[in-house]
């Protein structure tokens, strides 16, 4: 392992696809690498939308991972 | 003064009588009288809000009575507007205007319905609701408590509200630019939802406007925090502002009347029982009528030679369809019906493809499904 652990947190339906509301992977650079891993290893996530927070900030378009970073799943909820 | 049902509120420090003030000035429009809006309405209305606009085009149901707190089993089948401001009028007769819309908004009179309140509370339950009153508010510049739940989970912000500089907060598409299909994210009719979790959303939606009206204490304006009722984690995230003007945001109130929101969120086209029946009585070698239902819901019911696929298949048995110019789709209530239709689409842009309203329970579906 080198060091670069990130936790993922999933919501809603994103973490049901990946059947777990927080995953650790680590060797990512950026959120483009991420999501292409996350795509190739849970197809289903192709069926759900959503936005991306790293480190408890909403981002927008690839953004760099540094060091134990945080990276969040959000898909929008419509119920009510 | 004379102890009223305010007292307490008042005896707040840093609430006082100004904020009580503020609170019988404001005038709020509430979008949605079900899981959100009842508890919300429950408790601006107790707060002292001195209008109250309520917009529901829905009737009562009994599967809505665990949530939706301002209605019992004598409601069911009434409008549910309607029906929540005789609730609240009854329980405050003092200083509470309600204004009362028993339809759906729709792009036409939305502007006009939102224009003479100072804040809107959104407790819908689809993405084109939610979507056409965020840019609603955008346009009209109001502040708007967003609230939405997914089975045990729920996120809540205030979005657009002024920072004191003149400037505008985050709005809806600053978190989610574009919609996603409607079929993609099924809402309470179908998934479930624990009842005390629209409660606590709605509530806090409802302490958004009332803090931001009364000037009371922090809001959650660029910050949205989410609620999981299963492990009572409470997260929240900052939402910087974007800075962008999103190009989906209708430019002028004429576009947004123009603008069709269930098509943008995705709505999958229907028809009902009485048009597909007639496009199968003239069938042709290219229409094809698909049956979703699983073997457990009625497998003898077999409306002449439909395929039966279950949804999990749909976009995976796409030799099936190959041939097909037309599509009719159904199931036993007309969601999963809705969500294949869309699954489809996607992988046949060219074909025409429908689904059927209401499935094998709507009472116009052919005779063979009537013991069903």
């Amino acid at each position: 392992m080198d060091g670069q652990q990130i936790t993922i947190l999933a919501f809603g339906k994103v973490a049901e696809k990946l059947g777990s509301e927080q995953l650790k992977a680590s060797g990512f650079e950026d959120t483009d690498s991420l999501l292409r891993w996350l795509h190739d290893r849970y197809p289903a996530l192709k069926e759900v939308d959503f936005s991306l927070a790293v480190d408890r900030k909403l981002v927008a378009g690839n953004t760099g991972l540094g060091m134990m970073c945080e990276v969040a799943l959000l898909p929008p909820f419509s119920g009510g | 003064m004379t102890a009223d049902r305010f007292d307490r509120q008042r005896a707040l420090p840093g609430f006082g009588a100004e904020g009580q003030f503020r609170l019988a000035a404001a005038k709020i429009l509430v979008v949605g009288a079900g899981g959100l809006g009842c508890p919300a309405l429950r408790y601006l209305a107790a707060a002292g809000v001195g209008r109250l606009g309520i917009v529901d085009g829905d009737v009562v149901a009994p599967s809505n009575l665990h949530r939706q707190v301002l209605f019992g089993v004598p409601d069911i089948g009434f409008s549910k507007a309607e029906r929540a401001a005789t609730a609240l009028q009854r329980d405050y007769p003092d200083g509470l205007h309600i204004d009362v819309y028993p339809h759906y908004l729709t792009s036409e009179q939305a502007l006009d319905t939102i224009r003479p309140y100072d804040a809107v509370l959104d407790g819908s339950d689809n993405f084109a609701t939610r979507y056409m009153v965020n840019d609603a508010c955008v346009l009209l510049n109001k502040p708007l408590a967003l609230g939405a739940v997914y089975q045990h989970e729920g996120h809540v912000t205030l979005l657009n509200a002024p920072d004191g500089r003149g400037e505008r907060g985050v709005n809806y598409r600053d978190l989610y630019p574009k919609p996603p299909g409607q079929g993609t994210i099924p809402n309470c009719h179908e998934t479930g939802v624990l009842g005390i979790l629209p409660g606590v959303i709605g509530t806090l939606q409802a302490a958004e406007l009332i803090k931001l009206l009364s000037g009371y204490g922090e809001t959650l304006s660029g910050k949205l925090l989410y609620y999981n009722a299963l492990n009572n984690r409470f997260w929240t995230l900052a939402l910087p502002a974007a800075g962008v003007k999103h190009r989906d945001i209708p430019v002028s109130e004429e576009a947004f009347r123009k603008t069709d929101y269930a098509m943008q969120c995705g709505a999958s086209p229907q028809i009902t029982w009485k048009e597909a029946m007639e496009i199968l009585s003239n069938r042709q070698a290219t229409t094809c009528a698909v049956d979703l239902r699983e073997m457990h819901e009625y497998p003898d019911d077999v409306l002449m030679d439909s395929l039966r696929i279950s949804l999990e298949d749909i976009d995976r048995d796409t030799h099936r369809f190959k041939d097909a110019e037309v599509v009719l789709i159904f199931c036993q209530n007309g969601y999963r019906s809705q969500v294949a239709t869309i699954l489809l689409g996607r992988v046949f842009p060219g074909k025409s493809i429908y689904s059927i309203e209401g499935g094998t329970g709507h009472p116009d579906a052919p005779t063979q499904f009537s013991q069903s």
